[in-house]
Parts: C-alpha cells; sequence; structure tokens
C-alpha cells in the first residue's frame, strides 16, 4: 500500500509536434467490432489491411479472417444479429485513434515494431512499442492512422515522443 | 616490449593529437587510434592484470580477440567500466585505468597472490575455505573478484536507441571478402546491408602493400562506394552480436564515448559471414608475459595505427602464412628472428615483461615475441545460427559445416585463407552460386599444449587457467567441455573462449588420448562481443518498462488528492486525501457503509459473448449453471482451469437470448479473454460464438452503501431503480447522455451496491453528477484499499490473493455444481479425483484474533507444520476489531477452534470462523 501518484506523469494530451514528427489525435464518429463468418466479403470495398491507404469517410480495418473494425455507422445494432450471423459491439471509446505524420513517421514507428510497407499484411493488427495497435495509413500514404487501447494512448504517445 | 610510431604506415589522423592519462600518466595519440594502439605507441607494456594471480598483461589482440586490456574510462562526466582496450576508440580528455590493479597496472599490491599460486589452482574455492564456514570468507574473496566497478553516478543520458531494419542480404564483416560480396549482391539488384565492427571497414587488408593494384585504403574506399551507388548501406563500427530466430541478427551501432550502442534489430533475408579468423596462441612456459602476443595482431597494429610494438622482434609461427607477416614487420624497420617451434621447446624468460626466450640451449634476447599457432576461423554467429561444425585436419580448425537456413559462411571464416579464392567465393556467395572448390595453400604444422610439460603455460590469459588446471580437471574428471568451462573458468568472462578454447580443448583431447574433434566445442552463445545491457533495455525504462493502463478519470482522481497505486496493470486510487493513509482507508470505510462511497470500478472485465452457441459456450467455461441464467439476469461464478483450479470469479449478465457479458476481475481481464478465446477455438465451432473485449470501452462507477439508491436514482438513467423493478443480481441497460448505460445491481462490498457503466469519454461528466449529488447525502469517493476491507468484512474473496493455484471452488464453500450441474463444464473430471476430495484440504474460513492485527502470509501452525495461512488480514472500521481471512486444512469443519498464527517467530492466537463477519443475512445487501 504505497502513494505512487509522483512516479507517473499525470495524462497530458497526446498531440505533439516536432521537426520530424507530428502526432495528432483524430475523432472518429464511430469504431464497431463485427465478427462473423464472411465479415471480410462484407466489407471488401473498404477494407484496409496493412500498408492500405484509407482515403474515405467510412472503411473496415481488417483485424483476422472473421473480424473487422468498422470506421463508420455500419447499420447493424450491437449484439448478436441472427440475421447476418454477425456479432457486433461498439468499440467507439475503447480506442483512442492518432495521426502520425512528417518525414520520421515511419522511422519512429520502426523503433517500436518491424515493418515495411514493401511486406503487406492481410490485418492492420501490430504490435508496435509492445502495445497492440492497429495501423495503417491515411491521407497521401504519408501519415500513419493509430488506434491504441484507451488505457495505453499515454504510454504510446510517450514512446513516439521519446 | 618498446612499442613506437613508424612514419607511413596507419590510418591515424596525425594532424590530430588527443591527449589522455593511464594510470594518472598524461600521454598522447592521434584520432583514429584505440586507447590501446596509442598506450602501445608510448612505449606502455602492462595494460592490466589477470583475473586471479594478478600476473601483469600486456596486449594479446589489436581488435576484439584481445582480452588482457580491460579498462575503466572516464570522461566528460562519463564514466564506464570494463571498456576493452583494443575496442575503444581514444577520444581527447579521456581517463583510463585499470581494472582489478592497484594502484597501477604497472604496480599491483595484489601482485603478490601469484606467490601463493600452488594453492590456488583450478576449483581451489570448492576445495578450501570449507571449514569453518564458507561465509567468513566469502567477502574477502568476492571483494577481490570480479573486473572493473560501476559508476555511482547514474547516466542519465545513456540510452540506446533502438529499430528495426530488413535487408535481403545482410553482410558480415568488411574484409576484403565481405566487401566484394556486398558489392556483387548489391549490383546484382538486392538489398544489401554491410556491416563492421571497425570504424574503418577492410578487415586485416590493410597489412598488405596493394590489392589489385591499388593501395588498400584506395581499394576499400572504392568497394564501399560501388555498394552505395548500387542502394547498399555501409554500417561502420556496428558489431553483429547474435543470431536469433527467423533470420533476426543482433546489430550494435557504437557511436562515441558515453553514448550507449545503438540496437539494430536486423530481419535478413540471407545472412553472409564475412567475419574472417583469430590468431591463436602458443603454450609455452611463460607464455603470458606482457610482450608475448599474436603475430597478425601486431601487423594490424602497423597496418591501421602505425605502431610497432618493438624493436628486436621474436615471430614464433607453424604455417605458412606467417612468412609474409613476418617479412612486412621487417620492412617497416623492425629487426626479426623467425623461430621455429617445431626445434624444439621454447620458453620465455621469467620477468615482469618478455625480454627473451629459450630454445633448447640457446637463449636470445627480444623486446616483443609474436606469436602464431594457427588461425580459428570465426564461426560464432554460424553457431548461434544453429549451424554445424566439420573438423579440417589440413588447417587443424573447425570451420562451417552443414549450413543453417539462409546462411553462408565465405573467407577466412570459412577457413580460405588464401585472398584469391576467398574472393571468387565472395562473389559466389553474392549471387547464390555454389562456392567454387580449390585447394587452399595454407598448411600448419600440429602444434597443441603437450600435456605434462614442464613450467606455467597459460591457456587462458584472461581467467589464469593454465595448462595444469586442465590436468587436474580431467583427473577429477570434468573430461565434458561444458563441465571444463565451469569447472576451471576456461573461456568465461569477455573472452568467451575466442583465444582459449582451442588451446584448452586440444589439452583435453591430449590427456585424454582423444581426437580433437571428439572431445568438441562448449556452446556458443550471443552476445559475441560484451555489449551494456543497456543496448537491451533502450526505451524500455521507467514509466515505459511496464505502462500501466490509465483510468479514465485519473485527472477527475488525483484532483480530488487520490493516492494511486498500480493494482493488477491499472494504476488506480488507493485512498483519497493526504493524511495517514490507515485514516483515510478507514474513514472511507465508515462512509461508505453510513452513507454511501464512489468507487472507480472501470477496469472490471467487460468481454461480451455473442453467438447462437454462446450460451452452451459459456455454460462449459463456467463451473455455474448459466443456461438458466435469464435475459437481464446476472450470477456470480467461477472459472476453472482443467485441473478444477479456480481461474478467476465475477459475474456474468445476460444481455439478450443470444449475448452475455462477463465481468471478471479487473487484473484478470486480459487472462480471461485470452482463456475464453482459447477454448472458443477448441472444441466449439468459432463461427458460432464470438468474443469482443470491451473493457476500455466502458468506464464503471459504482455507488455503494445505504444511500445507493437514492443517490442513482437522482441520475438521470432512465431506470427504475425501486428493490421491487431492481432487484439483487439484475441488469438494466439506461440511457446517459444520449449514449446506452449499463446498470449492474451487484455488490463486492456487501452493501447495496449498483455499477453503473457508461462509454468511457463520458465517465467525467457522470462522475461529476454522482459526487454532487452522493455529496449531498454525505457519501465520498473511496479507493480500492477501502473496497478491499469492506469485501474482506464480507467474506468475499480476492482471485490470487485468497486463493491459490490449488483452490478449487468446494474449498470456498461452492460445491453445488460440483455435484448437481449435468452438462459437462470445463475442470469436472479433477473436481472428483482423490487429491480433489480427500480430506486436509485449504478452505476458506475467517480468523478472529484476540491480540491484534494477524499479518497477511502468517501460517497457521500446529506441532511445528504450517497447516495453512492469513490470505487477507485487516483492522475493520465498521467492526472496530481486526478482521482476517485464511486458507485453513479442514477448515470449515473446524470452525470455532483455536489455532495458533506464527510469522517471524511470533505466535499469536486466533479463532476459526466463518468468513463473512458483516451483514451474514443479507439484509443490507437486499435492500
Amino acid at each position: 500500500m504505497r502513494d505512487d501518484s509522483a512516479r507517473w506523469d499525470p495524462p497530458g494530451p497526446l498531440s505533439f509536434a516536432s521537426d520530424a514528427l507530428t502526432l495528432r489525435e483524430v475523432a472518429l464518429p464511430r469504431q464497431v467490432t463485427i465478427s462473423g463468418i464472411g465479415v471480410l466479403n462484407r466489407f471488401a470495398d473498404t477494407l484496409i489491411g496493412w500498408p492500405d491507404i484509407a482515403s474515405t469517410e467510412t472503411y473496415a480495418l481488417s483485424l483476422r479472417r472473421d473480424r473487422v473494425l468498422y470506421v463508420g455507422e455500419p447499420g447493424l445494432s450491437s449484439g448478436y444479429d441472427p440475421e447476418s450471423g454477425l456479432g457486433v459491439t461498439d468499440m467507439a471509446d475503447g480506442y483512442r485513434v492518432l495521426d502520425l505524420s512528417g518525414p520520421g513517421a515511419l522511422e519512429a514507428l520502426r523503433r517500436g515494431a518491424e515493418l515495411s510497407l514493401d511486406r503487406p499484411s492481410r490485418s492492420v493488427l501490430r504490435r508496435v512499442f509492445g502495445l497492440d495497435l492497429l495501423l495503417y495509413r491515411v491521407g497521401d500514404g504519408q501519415s500513419f492512422r493509430l488506434h491504441v487501447e484507451r488505457a495505453f494512448a499515454q504510454a504510446l504517445a510517450a514512446h513516439l515522443r521519446h | 616490449m618498446s612499442g613506437h610510431r613508424v612514419e607511413n604506415f596507419g590510418l591515424i589522423d596525425r594532424s590530430r593529437p588527443l591527449h589522455f592519462t593511464f594510470d594518472g600518466r598524461r600521454y598522447q595519440g592521434f584520432d583514429g587510434d584505440t586507447l590501446a594502439s596509442a598506450l602501445l605507441a608510448n612505449g606502455v607494456r602492462i595494460l592490466g592484470r589477470s583475473f586471479k594471480y594478478h600476473r601483469p598483461r600486456g596486449l594479446w589482440g589489436a581488435w576484439s580477440d584481445d582480452a588482457n586490456a580491460i579498462l575503466s574510462v572516464k570522461r566528460a562526466g562519463t564514466d564506464l567500466p570494463n571498456c576493452p582496450a583494443a575496442t575503444t576508440y581514444l577520444e581527447d580528455g579521456m581517463v583510463a585505468r585499470a581494472v582489478n590493479a592497484w594502484p597501477s597496472a604497472a604496480f599491483d599490491v595484489k601482485g603478490g597472490l601469484d606467490l601463493f599460486q600452488r594453492w590456488l589452482g583450478a576449483g581451489f574455492y570448492y576445495k578450501t575455505f570449507i571449514w569453518p564456514d564458507w561465509h567468513l570468507f566469502e567477502p574477502a574473496i568476492r571483494q577481490m573478484a570480479g573486473l572493473g566497478s560501476v559508476s555511482e553516478s547514474v547516466l542519465e543520458d545513456y540510452i540506446s536507441d533502438q529499430i528495426h531494419g530488413a535487408c535481403d542480404v545482410l553482410v558480415v564483416g568488411g574484409g576484403a571478402a565481405g566487401l566484394v560480396a556486398a558489392r556483387a549482391a548489391a549490383e546484382a539488384g538486392r538489398d544489401v546491408c554491410l556491416v563492421d565492427d571497425q570504424r574503418v571497414p577492410g578487415g586485416g587488408i590493410y597489412q598488405r602493400a596493394d590489392i589489385d593494384g591499388q593501395s588498400p585504403a584506395d581499394w576499400v574506399r572504392a568497394q564501399t562506394k560501388a555498394i552505395e551507388a548500387a542502394g547498399g548501406r555501409v554500417l561502420n563500427a556496428t558489431t553483429a552480436f547474435g543470431v536469433y530466430d527467423h533470420g533476426l541478427i543482433g546489430l550494435a551501432e557504437t557511436g562515441l564515448f558515453g553514448n550507449a550502442p545503438r540496437l539494430i534489430r536486423m530481419r535478413a533475408g540471407r545472412v553472409i559471414l564475412a567475419m574472417g579468423a583469430l590468431d591463436r596462441p602458443i603454450t609455452f612456459p611463460e607464455n603470458d608475459r606482457p610482450g608475448v602476443m599474436s603475430l597478425f595482431g601486431a601487423a594490424e597494429l602497423l597496418a591501421r595505427y602505425g605502431v610497432m610494438v618493438g624493436r628486436k622482434l621474436a615471430v614464433v609461427a607453424n604455417h605458412s602464412l606467417a612468412d609474409g607477416v613476418a617479412r612486412a614487420l621487417g620492412e617497416a624497420g623492425a629487426w626479426i628472428e623467425r623461430i621455429d617451434p617445431g626445434d624444439g621447446p621454447i620458453a620465455a624468460f621469467q620477468g615482469r615483461r618478455v625480454t627473451g626466450l629459450k630454445q633448447g640451449s640457446h637463449s636470445r634476447v627480444y623486446d616483443a615475441v609474436l606469436t602464431s599457432g594457427g588461425l580459428t576461423p570465426l564461426v560464432h554467429l554460424w553457431r548461434h545460427a544453429g549451424g554445424k561444425l566439420s573438423w579440417c585436419d589440413k588447417r587443424q580448425a573447425f570451420l562451417p559445416g552443414e549450413a543453417p537456413q539462409d546462411m553462408v559462411a565465405i573467407g577466412a571464416a570459412n577457413g580460405t585463407f588464401d585472398l584469391d579464392a576467398a574472393l571468387d567465393e565472395a562473389k559466389a556467395a553474392a549471387t547464390g552460386a555454389p562456392p567454387p572448390q580449390g585447394a587452399t595453400t595454407y598448411a600448419v604444422a600440429l602444434l597443441w599444449p603437450e600435456p605434462g610439460a614442464k613450467g606455467r603455460q597459460w591457456i587462458d590469459f584472461q581467467n589464469d587457467v593454465t595448462l595444469k588446471d586442465i590436468e587436474v580437471a580431467a583427473r577429477e574428471n570434468y573430461v565434458s567441455v561444458e563441465h571444463l568451462k565451469r569447472y576451471t573458468t576456461l573461456g568465461m568472462a569477455s573472452d568467451q573462449g575466442k583465444t582459449a578454447n582451442m588451446a584448452g580443448l586440444a589439452a583435453m583431447a591430449a590427456i585424454q588420448d582423444r581426437p580433437l574433434p571428439e572431445v568438441g566445442t562448449t556452446t556458443f552463445r550471443p552476445p559475441f562481443v560484451p555489449v551494456p545491457l543497456e543496448l537491451y533495455r533502450g526505451p524500455h525504462r521507467q514509466q515505459l518498462w511496464h505502462p500501466l493502463k490509465r483510468l479514465p478519470l485519473e485527472v477527475e482522481h488525483r484532483g480530488l488528492g487520490a493516492a494511486l497505486g498500480e493494482y493488477g496493470g491499472w494504476l488506480r486510487p488507493a485512498w483519497y486525501g493526504t493524511g495517514a493513509a490507515d485514516a483515510q482507508i478507514a474513514a472511507e470505510v465508515r462512509t461508505a457503509r453510513g452513507t454511501a462511497g464512489l468507487f472507480d470500478g472501470s477496469p472490471l472485465g467487460k468481454i461480451e459473448v455473442m453467438g447462437p452457441d454462446a450460451e452452451a459456450f459459456l455454460d462449459f467455461v463456467y463451473y455455474n449453471t448459466v443456461r438458466t441464467l435469464k435475459p437481464g439476469q446476472i450470477r456470480y461464478g467461477f472459472m476453472l482451469t482443467e485441473g478444477g483450479v479456480v481461474f478467476d470469479d465475477g459475474v456474468l449478465a445476460r444481455l439478450g437470448s443470444a449475448h452475455f457479458l462477463v465481468s471478471c476481475s479487473s487484473s484478470h481481464a486480459d487472462g480471461v479473454r485470452v482463456h475464453l478465446e482459447a477454448w472458443r477455438q477448441d472444441g466449439n465451432d468459432p463461427d458460432r460464438i464470438f468474443i469482443h473485449d470491451a473493457t476500455q470501452a466502458w468506464a464503471t462507477l459504482t455507488v455503494t452503501g445505504p444511500h445507493a439508491r437514492a443517490i442513482v436514482s437522482a441520475v438521470d438513467l432512465g431506470i427504475d431503480f425501486a428493490a421491487s423493478a431492481f432487484p439483487h443480481m439484475a441488469f438494466r441497460p439506461g440511457v446517459w447522455r444520449g449514449r446506452e448505460a449499463r446498470v449492474a445491481r451487484v455488490s463486492f462490498s456487501g452493501d447495496l451496491s449498483f455499477e453503473i457503466s457508461v462509454p468511457a469519454s463520458l465517465a467525467g461528466e457522470l462522475w461529476g453528477r454522482l459526487l454532487e449529488i452522493g455529496r449531498s447525502h454525505g457519501a465520498e469517493p473511496i479507493g480500492l484499499e477501502a473496497m478491499s476491507v469492506m469485501r474482506a468484512e464480507k467474506g468475499y474473496i480476492i482471485i490470487g490473493k485468497d486463493t491459490d493455484g490449488e483452490t478449487m471452488p468446494h474449498d470456498l464453500g461452492f460445491a453445488g455444481p460440483r455435484f448437481k450441474k449435468t452438462t459437462a463444464f470445463l475442470g469436472d473430471r479433477s473436481l472428483h479425483n482423490a487429491k480433489a476430495t480427500g480430506p486436509g484440504r485449504k478452505e476458506l474460513v475467517g480468523l478472529k484474533s484476540t491480540g491484534g492485527r494477524l499479518a497477511t502470509g502468517a501460517h497457521v501452525a500446529k506441532a511445528g507444520a504450517s497447516e495453512g495461512y492469513v490470505t487477507s488480514s485487516y483492522d475493520s472500521p465498521t467492526l472496530g476489531a481486526p478482521i482476517a481471512l485464511g486458507l485453513v486444512a479442514d477448515g470449515r469443519s473446524r470452525l470455532g477452534e483455536t489455532v495458533e498464527i506464527r510469522h517471524l517467530d511470533q505466535s499469536m492466537a486466533a479463532e476459526l470462523c466463518a468468513p463473512c463477519v458483516f451483514d451474514p443475512e443479507g439484509k443490507r445487501l437486499h435492500a
């Protein structure tokens, strides 16, 4: 039983900017975890893997063979939908979303994970700095979007600021 | 040995003098020097002391094969121990001291230990100092042992950067073969990375007068330029220190002194090893004297640093490459005498440094003796990768044999010591072509240690292992090379056998009259050379070493003066306020019992299980029956391991016919998710069950206490909180700020409680509202410590604290499903075996002490043996008395019995009682 408050920095803004790197928090309207048979096919038009570029407002992040994180309104209610055979959970507050840009962006990510634009993956799930992230590209392809579990957002920002 | 500079040799910049001190004396070197080369150029002979006997040590090799000269170096406030002099580049203002020597390497007061050498042989510490007690001697021995001492100052900025890299072809070693291989691969369109551990690549090529009609320096520049022009990378001062799984190579990139090296985790499609070969010492009496050194080391000192190690040199070698090296040293101005060790046993003159040699009846005076007992290919990385070795009689060396996947060895590392052949091999390796076959011109005469020979003959210079030590080990049956290493310390410490092992293995082979390859080698493990521990740590330090999960309301809790602590991987309020912790916690308990407490329970697991088979799946995973649970109901239950041991407890809410919410314990949420996912995929149709962990999407705020209903009713959640409408163990959906809210009437405190879960981003508003309403009722925030006290008063357990690795549900008083549940469940069979049903099981009980608070962990003692222990213990503000829970053998059938509690030689009495000492009828819970 010990007061460790002083050993941990109070939470602060995640965003920062330096010459080589800019980290900016992004507000996405909805994030919905959807699981089920054929879910990848269902959202094939907007399915994003690594190192795909998300260029639309709504899109589905491929997590695994039976799971996506849908960014936007999927038109499905939460819970199990017997008609579609899908399980749906609102995760809008489960992840904080950050855009990393600047000339040092990829290098900064490589400090925490083995990443290459030349090595594609069907999934956007990555372990970076020991944290589970959803990672893909946005805009002109020079910026990276990171979804991080809410409770580890401070740790991710600290790693990138390091 | 009278080392001195020679004009027109070396890669150093003589226009840039650098000043430094060694053992208190000032010296000058040049940019490009190592500490070792600069000291030799200044005529310094003794650079260190050996580990055990404190014998004077001079330089053996010119690079990482030297284990004799180890220094503590200070510069600009940075103080680093154990810097190898031969691989530490000189910088202006360095203050160097020999480790393991006082007051200096030249005069070391512990040098007298050598007089006692006959009592300090291999394994002496296993045989002496036993009587009366080893611990009497241990402090003094430990004080004398070791090399450099870590500075007391903390190097705040000594932080290794870490990065991941990838390439098609990684070439390790920037000697001639490595350069040619890298160039050929790069020009063939491959993504090539060449790493070399020196600042200037080229390996030993500078010992030659020319190559392809160019000076070695021009030739090396041309190769590196061509590699880079073809898109390849050349990383100088970068050591490949280890090979790991799936083509991962650890690279340590060093910079200026005082800067931590950078770790590059390089994933290579293919690895070409061109690390070269090392010179082997020759074993003869007094062969450890300063001035006896490697022939190739001396040549390298001349070629790279313009340092001639002496003026009158003996060259003692047994192979065909020695003549050329000797000739080059002679042409640089040294007086050379070639001695054939095959002409008879040799011995160095005794003294603090070498002054001459005897061979038979002839004695000759020299100021340095350059020896070479043959070349040993550097196969460390090859072995890290799982490559085999094969013995070559012609070269008297272990060579790379059966190759590991995607790795090839070339040049001297492959036993190809002829330059032209090595370059052909390099070109073939670059394109994946079969290696050219050709006869080697290298010839070496047998020259291994001779057991029984007279005099003290050193095998391992750093660790003071002599030929006699090997003989002792063999006599005492430490004949396995791994045992030999541990018994004698042969090949330990920073050298790791680079110079010592071959002679040691050969000696053991000779003693046993076995072929050397039968004796084998010890295991090669990373790192190839010593690297700072910081390299592995990198940015994973302080708050980033093991980052805690942070609550959505941390700012609000800090604003309320919360004392935060780690609980199950989360940073959570332990208590609030600045007073003494015990008093604050007790006040919080009294507030919660008197009116209500407001508690942040956000870390509680919130795992959704959905799908047509969700009910059957959970019925199998839970100890309790799930299929009878109706939508809107909640049930407390256990998950068990296959062994029947309680894995987690928590509540399960049924949100719909095929939709469940698993609210597991806070610290086990990640583990429970993995547990559920594992069983989903094992024996179930994974397309009919879906598991979503939404723990971090929701914040859970608990209101607990007699005023809880009044408080939550005042929050506009759109729920009827009347007791009849919302009974204990029920779940109701609501709305908060236009979004879904989930309210569960469950209790961990034993009082009327409501857990309100809202989207995490809306938690701040709800917390503020609860504080506002709650304070009007006298409620206040409470921390986890107060909640822990209250749950113990009620007899509620915390998994992992009040249970251990053997606790089964019936030990906790939950025996029903074990006999009554009709469907199969996880752990069922294990609950019926002899151990599970036998006597003596440790069962959960309460402990009532009359002598004060019991110590958590204290043993319940009987006849000197333990029959259980205290798992939780508090001073109960509610009861005004100490309370405790414990696991005690057959405890539940012994209620009322007085037992002895022992802790740290103190004894107390306690009465076994029921775990629940607060509201046993449950009136407050069901209010």
